[in-house]
Formats: structure tokens, sequence, C-alpha cells
């Protein structure tokens, strides 16, 4: 360390008021264009902190002190553009004027932020509302999954025989060929035979589909099979 | 169109930009106003379908059906993705080429030729698309065989890229005639950052070649078989390489513009140089990362794609990302333009509409779309991104937010400096950027937020019902609901460019010259520090961009270590 720089502790007190003093004049800019990167700047930082808090959340649920943070997003969000855009160009303003508005005008930044500090620790703690996100009770809260395998196999006289691994889930089957419907099975666990010959041509192959319906008539999966490519059994 | 300038050249077809200080042939301007402009009409096209693909896929509005939604995105990706961009980086070739270096376009006649092939290209493109029935496929930008498209769309591909390969051969005979005639002398650095965009992007555009005409031959039936892993590999070199041209012509526009409007200088040329050196050498292997969930590549070439050679291609970024504001805070506090540690700047022109794009630009390609980019193009990270919405995500906050603006910024001085018109629309065109840029970054963060946090498939026209499934995207209508209105600002802030653009060529006054700063140097700021009384860029502090990089930085190994937390957690490891 040079002699023009002082001591150690010196340097570190000149580098932290430096900081310390960039960072207001950040805080108190005032241009138009400055104040909308600053607002828009703290809505990408809110959005990063409240979804990240969540998601963080999501996978370790017992870290409950994330929902500080997540407030702290959240509320960014919405007060962040606020405090730049509104509140200190018209604390600045005021401040050049007299009387009560003078005393508003230097106390309104710190006021705000105080208020905003306040609602941070309040929804913090008591987390409500769209600022919770539970990415991981989709899964959990959602139906059973139906994916039963599909299984056919041809026979030397051109009939196609096809089963289905699991019928939990499933109403009834409709079998389509070309837009004309050659089966419809209500029977579980759903073994029905279909002709190759009645098979049509869609663009340029002979091909089926297979429809697995619930009670209600509502779609749950859809299987397409071209007949090509059924081996012999 | 290309008398809607208002200068006049000299008898040998020459004059003096008064503000760069650039020798301009009339050669060289005529036809960067025809590529230019042609790229502003792409957009204003590729942008009218974004409507139509955001409010199909912000379910609420739900505008398209399933059927027709394909093929709008498709004519959505070619127009922003490939015309806007390709048109635009002919344009950026000849004014870093036959501009920068003050001499005549070579071969006038070979560029319009390419200029018309590309046209061309770009009209059968659009027909097949617009006009394909079963059993053909809109082909998105991928066109994944075995899946048939129309041969008609091929066939325009192929055009359009052979048109782009020729439009790029004038550019190369300039630097060819540059360096016969001073075979000692470095090129400008813009001229050199050209030049290796022009390398990136014949790689991609024979790439392109090579993977379209089989492709074509395949479709029209003299070729009965074409391999679906060999189309894979060989589409990328194209499909990822098109947009590394937009990076290296981004960047060096960035140098540019800078430099331009903002006073920057070079804070370093070689490090600067051997940054772009490292793009020319990596950044195409940055399109490994689109073959990581194939079978057939192998675990060494997934490795070498993704780990080492993407190291290359992320220094070369770092250095650029460090270099252009250094270059700035530099140039702006051997002006006098703002003290302490950040005045240069905020008494930076920020009211100057291709400034600011040209920082926008640069702060959301670098926070938005470039980390994005490194932390998805890794082999373990890549599975967690692969295939949803998080991927479009990515490449609109590079495209459509860092190369967009970049192009747009440019843009606006295309106005100025080659049409020689001023800007209408006031306060509009001081906005727009500003509006634009924080549209289109909620945009590309909604889709990330959408893609990563909930797994919501990309290409898809509606999730919110999948039968059969247990996948339930219902918590993510909110982020969609954001995206859709994010959305629209973005679509309006990209419709407000175009109408200050042609508003410009068709009712704007002479430009009289003016700029925010004093006139730069037509090197590039290059000989800033060459003469007696001149102190050598490095003397000048950088504090200012050290604070900002290392809040770059931070940001980076947060959003970093948060992606690895996540793909942790998608598998427990042991018993």
């Amino acid at each position: 360390m040079s002699t023009e720089s002082g001591s150690p502790s010196q340097f570190v007190r000149s580098g932290v008021a430096s900081a310390w003093n960039a960072l207001r004049t950040v805080y108190y800019a005032n241009s138009v264009s400055w104040r909308i990167l600053k607002a828009g700047a703290l809505v990408f930082l809110g959005f990063f902190v409240w979804a990240g808090s969540n998601i963080l959340h999501s996978v370790q649920p017992g870290w409950n002190f994330l929902t500080y943070p997540m407030a702290y997003g959240f509320l960014l969000i919405l007060y962040g553009p606020i405090h730049h855009v509104v509140v200190i160009p018209l604390a600045l303003r005021w401040r050049r004027a007299s009387g009560v508005r003078q005393s508003i005008g230097k106390r309104m930044p710190n006021g705000g932020l105080a208020l905003f500090l306040l609602a941070v620790l309040l929804l913090g703690t008591f987390p409500a509302g769209p600022m919770a996100i539970d990415f991981a009770s989709a899964l959990e809260e959602s139906g059973v999954d139906v994916a039963p395998d599909m299984h056919c196999v041809k026979s030397e006289g051109g009939t196609i025989h096809c089963h289905l691994s699991d019928s939990a889930g499933v109403d009834h089957v409709v079998v389509e060929s070309g837009g004309t419907e050659l089966v419809t099975d209500a029977d579980p666990p759903f073994e029905f035979d279909i002709e190759e010959s009645n098979v049509q041509t869609v663009l340029g192959e002979r091909k089926f589909t297979v429809r697995l319906l619930d009670e209600d008539g509502g779609l749950v999966r859809r299987y397409t099979r071209r007949t090509a490519m059924i081996s012999e059994g | 169109m290309l008398d809607l300038a208002t200068y006049d050249y000299d008898d040998d077809g020459f004059r003096t930009c008064g503000v760069t200080g650039l020798r301009i042939h009339k050669s060289a301007e005529d036809m960067v106003k025809l590529f230019g402009v042609t790229s502003i009409v792409a957009l204003a096209v590729g942008g009218a379908f974004a409507l139509f693909v955001a409010m199909t896929r912000w379910e609420v509005i739900g505008l398209l059906p399933p059927g027709d939604f394909y093929q709008y995105l498709t004519i959505h990706a070619w127009y922003l993705l490939i015309f806007w961009m390709v048109f635009m980086e002919i344009a950026i070739l000849y004014v870093g080429g036959p501009f920068v270096l003050g001499r005549r376009l070579p071969l006038k006649r070979v560029s319009g030729a390419g200029y018309g092939l590309m046209v061309l290209g770009a009209a059968i493109i659009t027909w097949g698309t617009w006009t394909q029935e079963l059993p053909n496929q809109a082909p998105l930008l991928t066109s994944y065989v075995p899946l048939k498209s129309p041969t008609s769309f091929y066939l325009g591909v192929d055009v359009f890229l052979l048109g782009a390969v020729v439009a790029a051969v004038p550019f190369l005979a300039s630097i060819w005639q540059e360096k016969r005639e001073t075979p000692n002398q470095a090129l400008p650095l813009i001229a050199f950052g050209a030049f290796i965009t022009s390398i990136v992007a014949l790689e991609a555009l024979v790439g392109g070649l090579i993977t379209y005409v089989p492709t074509l031959l395949w479709r029209a039936g003299f070729l009965e078989h074409l391999d679906a892993a060999w189309y894979r590999q060989m589409y990328w070199i194209i499909g990822h390489g098109s947009q590394q041209i937009n990076l290296l012509a981004m960047i060096t526009i960035w140098y540019f513009l800078t430099h331009v409007l903002g006073g920057a200088e070079v804070a370093s040329e070689k490090v600067s140089r051997t940054a772009f050196v490292l793009y020319l050498f990596f950044i195409n292997l940055g399109a490994a990362h689109h073959l990581m969930s194939d079978p057939a590549v192998s675990t060494g070439w997934r490795m070498w794609n993704t780990s080492y050679a993407a190291y290359g291609a992320v220094i070369a970024s770092m250095i650029h990302a460090f270099a252009i504001p250094a270059g700035l805070e530099v140039g702006r506090r051997r002006k006098n333009k703002g003290g302490g540690t950040f005045g240069w700047l905020w008494s930076a022109p920020w009211k100057d509409p291709g400034f600011s794009a040209t920082i926008l630009s640069i702060i959301l390609f670098g926070f938005l779309g470039g980390t994005t980019g490194v932390m998805m193009g890794q082999m373990q990270l890549n599975m967690t991104w692969h295939n949803t919405l998080a991927t479009p995500g990515h490449f609109h906050a590079t495209v459509a937010t860092g190369t967009t603006l970049a192009f747009m910024g440019l843009g606006y001085y295309v106005l100025r400096l080659v049409f020689g018109r001023d800007w209408i629309g006031g306060i509009l065109a001081t906005i727009q950027p500003f509006l634009y840029a924080g549209a289109m970054g909620l945009v590309c963060l909604m889709m990330m937020y959408l893609g990563l946090l909930f797994g919501v498939p990309r290409r898809h026209p509606s999730v919110m019902d999948i039968p059969g499934s247990a996948f339930d995207f219902a918590p993510s209508k909110p982020f969609f609901a954001v995206f859709g209105i994010a959305a629209l600002l973005a679509i309006l802030g990209g419709a407000l460019f175009v109408v200050v653009a042609v508003g410009t060529l068709l009712f704007g006054s002479e430009y009289d010259g003016t700029l925010p700063e004093e006139t730069p140097l037509p090197d590039g700021g290059a000989s800033a520090t060459d003469g007696p009384d001149s102190k050598a860029a490095h003397a000048f502090s950088m504090r200012g961009t050290f604070i900002l990089t290392m809040v770059f930085f931070l940001t980076f190994v947060v959003l970093y270590a948060l992606n690895w937390y996540l793909l942790s957690q998608v598998w427990t490891i042991g018993p």
C-alpha cells in the first residue's frame, strides 16, 4: 500500500464511502431515461427474486425464511417502479419548495422505503395470495396418469388383434380409419379385432387410430398404428 | 427508394459523412439502403405474425386453431430469425467493409443478383409455407426430415441461402482489394469484426446449402432416403449458425454505435480482436446443444462441444462484455463527460434512440440471453431446458432483444446518415427502444419461467388441457397473462419502430448532422491514443465498468448455481 493511499483501514473506509456515494447517485439519478432504466431493472430483479425464492421453496418446503425474499421480490415488482418513477422525482421537486412540502420531500423516499420494508415483513410473515406459488403441487394434486400400452398383432388372415395393458381410467375405446368408425369397445379389458382390408390409406399409408375415452366422452389417450409396422403373431 | 437520400456525391461517386468522417461511395450506400429497408419490411411482416403466435399461446385468447398455429409460427420464425436478420447483416457487411474502408462496392451487379435471389427465395418460402397442404407439414425453422414440407419450401431455402452467399461476395472482394493495396496495415476493428462475421456467415450458409440441397432432392423424389440423424446434425450448422451471424454482427454494431454516438474508444485493440478470433473458432460449436437429447452423437462429442469448446466462445463474450462498456467509459472520461463512478454513464445521450437501443441491447443480451445461453448450452443443464418454452425464451432474449435492438439502433442511424433524413415522431422515437426492450425482456423472462419452472413445452398451441396426462399447467396461468400483455406491448414497440422508420423515409426532414456528442473518429477510436499529448486508454479509470461487470458476474453465478441446484432436485441419487 502506498503512503498516498494511507493506512489499509483508510483505504477500506474511502472505498466504502465511494461505493456509498456511487449508490446514492444511482438512487437519486432523475432524468426520464434513468427513471425508466431503474424502474425496469427493479421489475426484473423483483421477478427474479420472487420466482427464484418460490421455486427453491417448492423443493425445500422447510426453508420458511424464503417467504421473505419471496415477499421482497413480489412487492418490488409492484413498488420498485413507483418509487423511482413517482416518489423520488416528486420528493426532489418538493425539496426545492418550502414549508410542509419541503419537509415531506425530505422524508418521502425514506418513508416510502420504510413502508415497503414493513410490507415485506408482513407479507413474508403471513404469505398469502399470488405471492406464494407451489410449483410442486401441480403434479401431486392432479388426476391419475392414464397411459396404458397398446399391443397389436396381425394374423395370416389379415385380422389385427389389439389389447390394452391396463384399462383403469378408460370407459370405452373407439377405433377409426380415414374418418370411418371401425369398432367401438365398451367392455374392459378392451381387446378388439379389426380387418386389415377395412383399414384405409391416409397420406399414403394404411393406418388406424384408437381413441381411449373416459365416461364423459373426454379423450384420455390416442394411438395411431400403421398396418405395415404391425408384426405378425 | 434509392433516391430518397438527401446527399450529393462528387464526380467519383464519393461523399464524406459529416458525422462519422467516413468516405462513402454511392454504390455501397445504394445497396445498404436496399438491404436495410428490405430487412425492416421483413421485421414488419414477422412482427405482425408474432401477434397471432403470442395470442394463441396465451390461451385465454387462443387466437388460432391448432391446425393454423404451426403455419403462422413458421412465417413468424422465418421472417424474424432469418429475413430480418440476414438482409440487415448484408447491409452491415457493406457498412463494415466499403463504408469503413472508404471504398466503392466492388461487383455491384453481383450484390444486386444476391439481393434478387434472396428476395426470390424469401417469396418462395412464404408461398410454399402459406399454401402447404397435407401430406406436407408447415416446416417451422427446423423442417426435420422425414417430416415432409412442400418441395417449393426447400427450393426457396436453397435460393435464399445461395443469394446470401452471393451478396457476401462483394464485401469479401472489398477486403481482398484493401489487403492487396495495404498488405501491412491491419483492418480497422469494425471492418475486422465484419470480416469475422462474414466467415462465420459463410460457414453457416454453405452448411445450409449442404443440408438443404440434398433435402430438396429427397423431397422432389430424386433421393429415396435421407438419414434423420445426418439431417439434424447438418441442419444445425445453418439453424444455429445463422444466429451466430447475428451475434457477431450485433457486437460489431455495439463497437460502432457506442463509438459514433457515445464517444467510446477501443480500450484494447488486441484484446477485442482476439475475442473476435475466438468466436471464429468456437462460436459455431455452440450449436451442439440442440443435439444433446439425440441418440446419434457420442459422449465425447457432447463433452467437447458443450464444455471445452464452449469455454472458448464464452471467454470471447466475456471480453466483449467488458471491452465495450470500458471503451465507453474511457472515451467519455477522456472528453470529461461526467466524473465519479458512473457519471460517464448518465451523462450519455439516453434520449437518442440509436444510443439507448444499443445500450439496452447490450444489457438485455448479457443478462437474459448470454447467461441463459451458457447454461442451456451445457450438457447437463440442457436436460431441464430442452424443448421447453424456456428455449424460445433464451433465443428471444438473444435475437428479439439483443440483436433486434442493436439492428434498430443501427436502423435509426441508417435513416440519418445514409438517407440523410431526421426522425419523425420526436418523443415516440425516444421512448420506442425503452418500450420495446422492457416489454420484450418481460416476454423472454416469462417464457423462461414457464419453461423452466413449470415445464411448459414449446411449439404447442395449447397446453392447459392435455388429455389423460397428470401434467397440470394451470398454476402457470398468471405467468401466461404477464407474457401475453408484455407480448402485446412488445409488438406495439416493434410496430412503433417500423412507423418511425417508414415515416422518416417518406416525411422526414433533412438531417442537419448534429449529434449529442462531438464528431467521432472514422477508425472507430483506435487512433485516439496516437497523438503526442494523448493518454493511453488503460490510464483512465474503468471502475464503473468494473462494478457493472461484477454485478453481471454475481447474477451469472446465482443463476448458474440455481439451475444446477434445480437439476440436482430432478433425480434423487443413491438409495
